[in-house]
């Protein structure tokens, strides 16, 4: 057959394959032929994914597990789960691992970790996670990119760090702000009890609000006029009528004090090894680095797969990108390493509206013990936390800005009134008869429903970004010239056309994991060493120990070639092979002549 | 990866039985399932407990065992000693378990005590590292857990030691090189120092650790199996990314295991470690750190404790080592900063320096007069068993004292050829004025006194198979650490006073008023007051900053027909000084309404000084008070 006929054939082909399956889709529509338009990419029209997720609620740990469970049969062999640990209360902790099945193994492919809800109030970063498998596993096979990035790497996802907080904030009277914890007990108030004085749901309405009593001219608020559900502080020599009484709750340990130890009382974002400081030093560490069954089942996976290249946590609240560090004491990351930073950090900037790339002690606060902190600083892995929510995405034209009042009237226009739970009279054992009233948990932390899926989406793509900065490495020349005395130098030319260096600068600065090796086999080789100045091939930067083996501590930089100069003894043929941790192993065969 | 053994080591197999005769004074160190044995043994009697802490890296059981004669519910405080937490201090084991026998019988001293502290000891807390001493060749190492590549080849463990010449033990080589920085001690010419260039001298070794270059990467034992020291992977100043720190803080299961047994005991109200630090020959340096982070002192309210423990420790012990204490990355460090617990070391015994002293201490001890005691604290002190003394407590002041480097850092040791020898004493008999004698110039004094020559592997040539003649030697394994078996008894006896003694230091909370005085028409104003006639606080310095301890909790009990009218039922004491300290009371007040005043109880419950309980006496009435 002549060119131009194979040429022809698979056109054809490629035609008939593409009509079957656009008959064969699940949803019984038809949809336009063609490479572009199959899968569910992110264009709309009539079409349908193969598992419909309805992605405008946010829901528990039974049916955050469920999902990934239905994406995993509808799409057999990309994604499975192990159990890594289980919580205080015995909730499993599932990492899905999620890889093309027809390439090589997840164990021999970089791959990026991805997870939510370390505190368990922050629930949407759940269901980012759930969204990137679906969208990554709705577009294999069609996008060539998705193709791409799951046949040469993987992808490990644990949906929620914190199942036990975020089971506790869906089922129990919750704030916006509780259930950050996990639920081991903890003494908060040093009485000798635990968390024996919680915050009660006293009108049983599923959400912790706030308390106010009237008291005719002692107290410090005062109610707006034009919306009494909002309460004003008075100034200067004006009297109020109210005084607030914090969050929903009784004295139940008879201390004089109420909601002062509820349930656990730590930060599990804080107990990470790298910059771990005690308890005093920084709230929530825990006794010791990794102390929580949760986050030491997570250190062990991690140190048990060197093969993560990518990290990525989600929280809740602010719209930001963060890296580390997370202390001013650490001082700045190697220069190497931010050029990957930078690069995916505005990025991202663009593709999510109203985020910034920041750095956490800078920008934020200072915190010791974050989770990408070690991820970064203790394993060498490039790392993010994204706040998801920012409430600019309710007026991103600032048309309204924070206030009470037009919170208030979000809340009635968008809402219908139903986050606010109105002001009621309730008779308190302590403080008589008060009123009870404020925004439910689920307003201002995380997105109305009709919000939801835009965020996902757009963070889904930010972690696909960052997956495929992750390294790969190809032979792309080799050279033999020679040299006095019949002796033969070979030079070797490797790239990684990727944002991330093989070692980053981190891992190779402080000695983490084991460095790239490159070996040459079938010649005798009498010496090796770095090429940098190919004008000056004397000038060989030698490398110590056996030739034929070399250790590179540096590996290859991201976005950038090595070459090697082996110098052999004589011709031949020659294989040579590059592995590392954080690439797929590549061989290749040259004569040396 | 583990290197498959040498074939150089089954010559040294027969080299250890042909040597082993001559090592007689040296005493049979437990090993580890011995050391389990005697835990089991022990446990058989009535007041005895073994209490499991956790499984080493290889699996071995890390126990505990726990002599009381109180009732658990009753929050006695409580004493930890451990020993052995660094590798190569199986002295501290022997030591531990020789305490626990004492402990384990029935006698009357030991009832008063038990009834004072729970006492929990942990013989071995690094069971791993005890089981290297027992291995051929003998090598002393304190990075005994996991391992690293510490030569960044990809390999761990690939090039360890060897017992190159087969002489069952591994010491050290030295090599002529140009590029050596050693040459004789000239006041000792087996030592080895440092080469001066400033005075003209010129290096002529360089002194490495006995093995080969298995790796072919021109360094020599330069990765081996183990790297990673349990007394360095504590999470207290810990460095991360060091091969002696391991993994991460906490990273080694020993750590773990000791630090939740810490965790599980809030009564603890002193740890005693029996290994390599030290806070009784030298008061540990104090001072507030200047940020929020620990800065590894100890905080001046312990200090003055710890400093007069110590002193009262060293009239019977003079010769006890000074050490360092609260190194980064110690159990001792992670106990006292983060969980508040005063921790009192005792480094055991070091080589001593100089030839030895026949019973002098002892004379000095017998001709010192007892000075009049003075003071309430003294006094006091010496009402709680302490013998009378010479200085009130509240004038002490801790010394800053300049801690001499006694680390038993095998490296630095010193070495010289027979040829160099000659040279250098007919020469040089006068060493130059600049040069002091180092401390390892008195050991060999001491060792060649007392006859203890196995402590020093005199140089012998070897025709290295890489590296050419050499000479290998030096100070043998385990020599500066480990004492003779007729220094045992005496040690036993040293640190079971202490230990004995520590018991009457115990806090405790007493009610010292509990009183209700008639203001009028059923009021009634009443008054609690609270006294800690201990030594120790209820709370230390370091557990007041570190927020760990638990309140002490008053809790006010009325009959149904009596209500409080002014104050909370339940309060919380935060401190509560002891003798050593302040010694101040804690007052608490209520007005109560009621008709039948006699019915007030108060009750105390502390963490780690016991309960107490009062019935209210009536102002003017007699007192009548219940001690815990």
């Amino acid at each position: 057959m002549d060119l131009q006929a194979k040429l022809q054939t698979a056109l054809m082909l490629g035609a008939l394959t593409l009509s079957a399956r656009a008959l064969q889709d699940p949803s019984g529509v038809t949809i336009p032929p063609g490479d572009s338009n199959e899968g569910f990419n992110g264009l709309p029209a009539m079409r349908a994914p193969k598992v419909e997720i309805p992605w405008n609620r946010l829901v528990d740990m039974t049916e955050l597990y469920a999902r990934m469970d239905r994406l995993s049969a509808a799409f057999p062999g990309f994604m499975t789960y192990e159990v890594i640990g289980h919580t205080v209360e015995n909730r499993e902790m599932r990492v899905y691992t999620l890889t093309a099945p027809k390439t090589k193994p997840a164990a021999e492919k970089p791959a990026m970790w991805i997870d939510g809800n370390i505190h368990g109030n922050e629930v949407q970063g759940g269901e980012v996670v759930v969204y990137t498998a679906w969208y990554l596993l709705e577009n294999y096979g069609h996008n060539a990119r998705v193709t791409d990035l799951l046949d040469r790497s993987a992808f490990y996802l644990l949906p929620s760090v914190n199942p036990d907080g975020r089971d506790h904030w869906f089922h129990s009277a919750a704030t916006p702000h509780s259930s950050r914890t996990g639920v081991m007990p903890v003494d908060s108030d040093r009485d000798g009890l635990f968390d024996e004085d919680d915050a009660d749901d006293l009108d049983g309405d599923g959400s912790i609000t706030s308390m106010r009593k009237y008291m005719p001219g002692e107290g410090d608020y005062k109610l707006d006029e034009d919306d009494p559900r909002i309460m004003v502080r008075v100034t200067g020599d004006e009297k109020g009528d109210w005084i607030r009484l914090g969050q929903e709750g009784i004295d139940n340990d008879g201390d004089g004090r109420s909601g002062e130890d509820g349930v656990g009382g730590y930060d599990m974002n804080r107990s990470w090894e790298g910059t771990w400081m005690p308890e005093h030093v920084q709230f929530g560490a825990g006794p010791y680095p990794f102390y929580w069954p949760e986050t030491n089942a997570i250190s062990r996976f991690f140190l048990s797969h060197s093969n993560i290249a990518a990290m990525q946590s989600f929280h809740n609240n602010g719209g930001m990108i963060l890296r580390g560090p997370g202390a001013e004491e650490y001082g700045e990351y190697p220069r190497e390493d931010l050029r990957a930073y930078d690069a995916i950090g505005r990025d991202g900037e663009k593709m999510l509206p109203f985020y910034r790339y920041m750095v956490i002690w800078k920008d934020l606060y200072s915190v010791f013990g974050g989770e990408v902190n070690w991820t970064y600083e203790g394993l060498g892995i490039i790392s993010f936390t994204n706040e998801l929510w920012t409430s600019d995405r309710l007026s991103p034209d600032n048309r309204l800005s924070g206030s009470n009042e037009d919170q208030m009237w979000i809340d009635d226009h968008l809402m219908m009134g139903a986050g606010f739970v109105d002001w009621h009279p309730y008779d308190h054992p302590e403080y008589g008869e008060i009123e009870i009233g404020g925004f439910r948990k689920d307003v201002g932390r995380v997105p109305p429903s009709f919000l939801i899926e835009e965020m996902l989406h757009r963070n889904a793509m930010f972690c696909i970004l960052h997956a495929e900065s992750m390294p790969g490495v190809r032979f792309v020349k080799t050279k033999s010239s020679k040299l006095a005395g019949g002796l033969i130098a070979f030079d070797v030319t490797i790239e990684n056309p990727y944002l991330i260096p093989t070692r980053t600068a981190m891992a190779a600065q402080k000695g983490i994991g084991v460095p790239d090796r490159l070996t040459l086999k079938g010649v005798d080789v009498l010496a090796a060493g770095y090429l940098t100045d190919p004008l000056h091939p004397e000038n060989l930067n030698l490398i110590d120990g056996d030739p034929a083996s070399i250790a590179l501590e540096r590996g290859v930089g991201g976005k950038s070639e090595i070459t090697v100069r082996f110098i052999l003894a004589d011709k031949g043929t020659v294989t040579l092979n590059m592995s590392g941790e954080k690439f797929i192993d590549v061989t290749h065969q040259a004569d040396v002549e | 990866m583990l290197q498959p053994p040498s074939p150089l080591l089954a010559g040294a197999l027969f080299a250890l039985a042909a040597t082993a005769g001559a090592q007689d004074a040296r005493p049979a160190w437990p090993q580890p399932d011995q050391v389990h044995q005697r835990i089991e043994t022990l446990t058989a009697q009535n007041h005895v407990e073994r209490i499991l802490l956790g499984e080493s890296l290889q699996g071995r059981a890390i126990e505990a065992l726990r002599f009381s004669a109180g009732d658990p519910a009753s929050n006695q405080p409580s004493i930890l000693v451990v020993g052995n937490v660094t590798g190569d201090r199986l002295v501290g084991t022997e030591l531990a378990l020789r305490l626990a026998d004492q402990l384990a019988e029935s006698n009357d001293a030991n009832t008063a005590l038990m009834n004072q502290v729970t006492i929990y000891i942990v013989p071995s807390a690094n069971p791993d590292a005890a089981a290297l001493r027992f291995q051929t060749p003998l090598f002393e190492s304190t990075a005994t857990g996991m391992g690293r590549d510490v030569d960044r080849d990809g390999l761990i463990g690939e090039d360890p030691p060897v017992d190159v010449n087969g002489d069952g033990m591994i010491t050290w080589m030295r090599v002529p090189d140009v590029e050596g920085e050693y040459i004789a001690d000239p006041f000792d010419a087996r030592l080895t120092v440092k080469a001066d260039g400033k005075h003209g001298e010129r290096g002529m070794w360089k002194l490495l650790r006995e093995g080969l270059d298995q790796d072919g990467d021109d360094e020599i034992a330069e990765d081996q199996a183990r790297d990673t020291e349990l007394n360095r992977n504590f999470p207290a100043g810990y460095t991360p990314h060091t091969a002696s720190g391991g993994l991460y803080g906490g990273s080694e299961p020993e750590a773990r295991a000791l630090m939740d047994f810490v965790l599980m005991h809030p009564e603890l109200a002193l740890i005693v470690t029996l290994d390599a630090q030290d806070t009784l020959a030298s008061p540990p340096e104090t001072g507030r750190s200047t940020g929020r982070i620990p800065n590894g002192k100890v905080m001046d309210d312990d200090a003055a404790l710890l400093a007069e423990i110590g002193r009262r420790f060293m009239k019977t012990a003079k010769d006890a080592p000074k050490a360092d204490s609260l190194i980064a990355g110690s159990f001792q460090r992670w106990a006292y900063e983060q969980r508040g617990v005063l921790t009192i070391d005792s480094a055991i015994w070091e080589l001593p320096k100089g030839a030895p002293k026949a019973d002098k201490d002892k004379a000095d001890d017998d001709t010192a007069p007892e000075a009049p005691v003075g003071g309430k604290v003294a006094a006091a002190l010496t009402e709680l068993g302490y013998v009378g003394d010479d200085e009130v407590l509240e004038v002490i002041e801790v010394e800053e004292i300049e801690l001499e480097e006694i680390e038993v850092d095998v490296q630095e040791v010193p070495d010289t050829n027979a040829t160099d020898l000659e040279d250098v004493t007919e020469k040089d008999s006068k060493p130059d004025t600049w040069r002091k004698a180092s401390e390892d110039v008195e050991r060999l004094k001491w060792v060649d006194e007392t006859g203890e020559a196995w402590r020093f592997v005199d140089w012998q040539p070897f025709e290295h198979p890489t590296l050419g003649p050499v000479e290998i030697g030096g100070w043998a394994p385990y020599a500066l650490v480990e004492p003779r078996a007729k220094d045992l008894d005496a040690l036993t006896d040293r640190h079971m006073q202490l230990l004995t003694s520590l018991g009457a230091l115990m806090p405790s909370v007493t009610v010292t008023q509990f009183e209700a005085t008639l203001l009028g028409k059923n009021l009634w104003r009443v008054e609690a007051r609270l006294e800690n006639p201990g030594f120790l606080p209820v709370v230390t310095g370091a557990a007041n900053r570190a927020r760990t301890a638990t309140r002490t909790r008053v809790v006010l009990h009325l009959p149904d027909n009596a209500e409080i009218v002014v104050g909370q039922a339940m309060q919380f004491v935060n401190r509560l000084d002891g003798l050593g300290q302040s010694g101040r009371d804690s007052e608490l007040e209520w007005l109560v309404h009621a008709r039948d005043i006699n019915a007030l109880r108060l009750t105390v419950t502390s963490h780690n000084a016991g309960n107490a309980e009062a019935t209210i006496t009536r102002h003017g009435d007699k007192r009548q008070k219940e001690g815990r």
